[in-house]
């Protein structure tokens, strides 16, 4: 008998467990997003590191501490299979104190006590050999499994691959109210039937688990969310990065620090700061003077030769989902819900892990799962016409000869790839350059947004000053030019 | 296609239209590479009066001036290739020339040879994350240009409540179409005490429609939901920090930023560096000699690509150099030369071109770091200077010399001094 | 009566105060040089504008807006009227540049012109 599963939240805990359930038979599986397509909240604003494992105290955190490893890596795997842009760089602790080598040194038996492979403890000279613009470097813990992907793109892959395997995406559907005993979820285009209800709601993840009247987690904490923000620069990728791995500073009991490292494009990013906001600013996504300053000083510190701030290309800001305790709540309660939230940082790391555990969870409630014989593990990204080599362009090109039209030159990004990348359901501007990389260069899509624009106008349908950047209702044109003098008659 | 040619010509604007007549002129094979789907580069969609004012001696708009080029090219049945780009420049040594690789969806993916390159690409705008401005990620945030391209090409509204980032040309010009098609035009904010562009400009595009412009100011935040709500906007000291207590928010739906452009080679995801061409870090354009050759041997650089102009008159000379000493150096080789250096003193941003040889008279380009009245350029080595009432940053100084002149020095250094 | 006008005809953009007796120029002071007499008079007098816009153009290749402009200067003062007018009208391609798009514009006798060709697509 077919059990319907709806999954809140299509982010990257969302979409990861919905692949994952896509491997079983006797499921139909549904994701509801509210926004108009994945990844929009947490997951595409935040570092997009993998991390290794070695931050999270087994002790204090464990739910992190069990998913993050073994997350990281099921991703070595995973990005391979899924087509997802990736660089296993590895990470660097950076000691400039000698007080701060003790903490490489209880960072690394956490390390091993979390499982995470082939670290080392590197003496100032090796250290300066890897990592030779970081003046002051006196020790580092080495860390080779980390790695950093791009974490919209992956919830993308994950998205595709699902779809792929019978799952339905369900986009501008936000839930607005949960019946666990009518077994319902209610929301703005209608009723979905649900056997199983899995909350990944990322910075909503409480309004959501209090819809189901779940206001305290198992162990008693209570399931309120506040958001973290944190800001980030990227630069232009014609500065190179001054550094080759992801490069942490000591951390304090208070944060992680704030890091710099070349993101899976070669870009050099830094970030991020950390600023608790009250629990009803979860749409705050603005960069401050003040938090833009720290950021950039305090990288500035550990790497002079950090590129100027005239040639950043993108100011960000993530809301992290911080619950009171910070550790991720993933467990089931009565009647088929499973919450999967408070996910912050490794939420992106521990995302394959995570769903794995969801699946162990609704065994535990009873399920019985048996694998389907038809499961296509894999994914192919859309081609990048610039990384290709010339007899891959010319194929390319016979097969559709849009992909000989570049029209974001920054990046290199054919009229092609952004065809695909309506078709695979990009909506917004955003959309698009989240599969395609046009707009994300050094002239900030000044000269190629037009021209998306009218592609995708041709592409969906509808007319240019109906196509929004981000959200539905964004009204990135206003109207027809003479729209406003019109008005005077 | 013909695919073997003398002169290749990347960017179909002013500069490189100009190159291309004048190579094809002096009895080159030319080949246009356009990005875009029709020539003229940023002319088409600068369709206000001003240009050709020296070069024809009328005021034309931007696309009555770019279609008496692209004319001509058509008459002269110029090879063009529109939609099309440029993915590789190698120098071919064996062959003494460059192996290009085009892109473009009427040929493909081909190779073609030319002996020449001119690189007549343009600018890119400075946009919001240059400035590092802070606020809200929100819709309605647009550079001059490229509100430009939506009212004047596409024929669509970017926004009704409007306010506008930095008073050069490009932000006064866009303030008044604005305005002209029934917006309202909160201010222009300007960083610097005085105005970015022409005066001209300050008159006709902001007192005329009634437009404030607010100097030694500032935006400090873009705020809103989904589209632009409002700024932030704060007067600055000498500085160029806000000074604390004079923010003020002012209501509007669209931001509109001037503030900046950086001379762009175009080559997706290839660097000047890659293929051989060395920055001048005051231009962001590439370091030339008289030829207008770059560090790159058979490689020029003109217009906005070179080093950003206010006229376009000046562009189309410089394009038109390029095309000529193109052509001379193909048909008559290098001369060997020593290159004398020009050097910009204090107060002297830049010089263009960075070498020059004597062999040939030269007209230099410079632009000054502040307004000044009543000053004399001068070369010291060569003992000449030119008396200008007004320099303005704003505005290009242009100054001729001789190869008499430039011979007998070693060096050329210019420098600015006020007359007594 | 005095009024304020700022030269253009050199970049230092003197600002003239111009005195005014029934209409009639009376004085002209603030000017550094004289090149600027005849434009300044002009502003006082009888200020005119080249107008200019885009007005939508149907079945054009590579534009959806045809850049238009009056062939001479007409009176600032017609300007915002102009503008409305120039709302309503809309031009099929192909174009030449220079062809007429409305005689005697707003009865100045002056015509508003294409500021360039379009072709059809």
């Amino acid at each position: 008998m077919t059990e319907k599963v709806v999954i809140i939240g299509g982010g990257i805990t969302g979409t990861a467990i919905a692949r994952e359930l896509s491997k079983y038979d006797n499921l139909k599986i549904a994701i509801l997003e509210k926004e108009p397509d994945v990844a929009c909240g947490t997951t595409k604003a935040n570092s997009g590191i993998i991390h290794a494992g070695y931050d999270d105290d087994p002790q204090k955190y464990p739910v992190r501490a069990g998913l993050c490893s073994k997350g990281n890596h099921l991703w070595h795997d995973l990005t391979g299979k899924l087509d997802i842009p990736v660089r296993w760089i590895g990470s660097f602790v950076a000691a400039i104190k000698d007080e701060q080598i003790e903490v490489l040194e209880d960072l690394y038996e956490r390390g091993i006590k979390n499982r995470v492979p082939s670290m080392k403890i590197l003496g100032k000279e090796e250290a300066g050999k890897m990592e030779p613009n970081i003046p002051g470097l006196k020790a580092a813990l080495w860390a080779p499994s980390e790695g950093v992907t791009s974490p919209y793109e992956a919830a993308i892959a994950l998205a595709e691959n699902a779809i792929d395997n019978g799952v339905t995406l369900h986009l501008n559907t936000e839930v607005q109210a949960i019946d666990l005993e009518k077994r319902k979820v209610t929301t703005n285009r209608g009723e979905f039937e649900a056997d199983w209800i899995i909350n990944a709601a990322g910075l909503y993840g409480d309004k959501i688990s209090h819809m189901a009247e779940i206001y305290k987690s198992n162990a008693g904490v209570d399931i309120r969310i506040h958001p973290r923000k944190g800001e980030y620069f990227v630069f232009e990728y014609e500065c190179g990065c001054p550094v080759n791995h992801i490069i942490f500073p000591t951390p304090t009991p208070a944060s992680k620090g704030i890091l710099i490292w070349p993101d899976a494009e070669g870009n050099t990013v830094i970030g991020p700061n950390a600023q608790d906001l009250p629990g009803d600013k979860k749409e705050d996504k603005s960069t401050t003077a003040e938090g833009l300053d720290e950021v950039y000083e305090k990288v500035r510190e550990l790497v002079p030769t950090l590129p100027p701030r005239s040639r950043c290309i993108k100011n960000f800001a993530g809301l992290r989902a911080e619950l009171p305790h910070t550790d991720f709540i993933i467990e089931g309660y009565n009647a088929g819900f499973i919450n999967a939230i408070g996910i912050r940082s490794p939420g992106l790391a521990s995302a394959p892990m995570t769903a794995k555990k969801v699946v162990d969870l609704m065994k535990e409630q009873g399920f019985s799962f048996s694998k389907k014989d038809k499961f296509n593990p894999y994914r192919r990204k859309i081609p990048r016409f610039n990384e290709l080599s010339q007899k891959e362009k010319e194929r390319l090109i016979k097969r559709d000869k849009r992909y000989a039209r570049i029209v974001c030159w920054c990046e290199g990004v054919t009229e092609g790839e952004i065809v695909e990348a309506i078709k695979r359901g990009a909506s917004t501007v955003e959309g698009v350059s989240f599969r395609t990389r046009a707009g994300m260069g050094r002239c900030q899509s000044g000269s190629c947004l037009p021209r998306i624009i009218s592609i995708m106008s041709r592409e969906l349908g509808i007319p240019k000053d109906k196509i929004p950047l981000k959200a539905g209702d964004d009204h990135l044109l206003i109207g027809n030019i003479k729209a406003l003098r019109r008005r005077n008659e | 296609m013909n695919r073997d040619i003398d002169v290749a010509v990347i960017g179909g604007g002013a500069a490189g239209l100009a190159a291309a007549i004048k190579a094809y002129e002096n009895g080159m094979k030319v080949t246009i590479f356009e990005w875009a789907d029709e020539l003229g580069g940023i002319l088409p969609q600068c369709v206000h009066p001003g240009f050709g004012l020296e070069y024809f001696k009328k005021d034309l708009t931007g696309p009555e001036y770019i279609e008496r080029f692209i004319d001509k090219v058509e008459n002269y049945g110029i090879q063009t290739m529109t939609n099309s780009m440029i993915v590789q420049i190698k120098e071919n040594n064996s062959d003494n020339g460059k192996k290009l690789v085009v892109c473009g969806p009427d040929t493909g993916l081909i190779e073609a040879k030319s002996k020449a390159v001119i690189l007549t690409t343009g600018c890119r705008e400075r946009a919001r994350h240059n400035l590092n401005l802070p606020g809200d990620r929100v819709a309605g945030v647009f550079t001059a240009g490229t509100a430009q391209r939506f009212m004047d090409i596409e024929g669509f509204m970017p926004g009704k409540e409007v306010v506008v980032l930095g008073s050069g040309d490009v932000g006064m010009i866009m303030a008044r179409r604005f305005a002209q098609e029934g917006a309202e035009v909160k201010g222009v904010y300007e960083l610097m005490p005085f105005p970015g562009g022409l005066t001209r400009n300050v008159v006709q595009c902001l007192e005329d429609y009634d437009i404030p412009l607010h100097l030694s100011h500032t935006v400090t935040r873009i705020n809103g939901r989904k589209r632009v709500e409002s700024v932030t906007v704060a007067r600055v000291d000498k500085n160029f920090d806000p000074i604390p207590g004079t923010k003020k928010e002012v209501k509007c739906d669209t931001l509109i930023l001037s503030v900046g452009l950086i001379p762009d080679c175009r080559l997706p995801k290839i660097l000047p560096t890659d293929i051989g061409i060395k920055l001048d870090e005051n231009t962001n354009g590439p370091i030339v000699n008289e030829l207008l050759e770059t560090s790159q041997s058979l490689t020029f650089a003109a217009g906005n690509f070179l080093m950003v102009n206010d006229m376009v008159d000046d562009v189309t000379l410089q394009g038109e150099m390029a095309g000529k000493f193109a052509a001379d150096i193909i048909k008559n080789g290098h001369t060997s030369v020593r290159w004398k250096p020009t050097i910009p003193g204090d107060e002297i941003r830049f010089v263009v071109p960075h070498k020059v040889s004597g062999l040939r008279d030269v007209t230099f380009y410079m632009r000054v770091e502040k307004p000044m009245e009543n000053v004399h350029i001068e070369i010291p080595e060569i003992g000449r200077k030119i008396f200008r009432m007004v320099v303005r940053p704003p505005e290009m100084v242009k100054m001729d010399l001789n190869a008499e002149d430039i011979k007998k020095v070693d060096k050329l250094t210019f420098k600015i001094r006020q007359r007594s | 009566m005095k009024r304020k006008v700022t030269c253009i005809v050199c970049p230092r953009g003197c600002r003239a105060i111009v005195e005014l007796i029934d209409g009639e120029i009376k004085e002209i002071s603030g000017l550094k040089c004289n090149k600027g007499d005849d434009y300044i008079k002009q502003e006082v007098t009888h200020p005119v504008r080249l107008l200019f816009t885009t007005i939508p153009i149907e079945g054009a290749k590579n534009i959806d807006v045809l850049p238009v402009r009056t062939s001479q200067p007409i009176p600032k003062d017609l300007l915002d009227k102009s503008l409305d007018e120039l709302a309503k009208i809309k031009v099929n391609a192909p174009v030449k540049i220079g062809d007429v798009i409305i005689k005697d514009f707003m009865g100045t006798g002056i015509d508003v012109i294409a500021s360039r060709s379009a072709n059809s697509e």
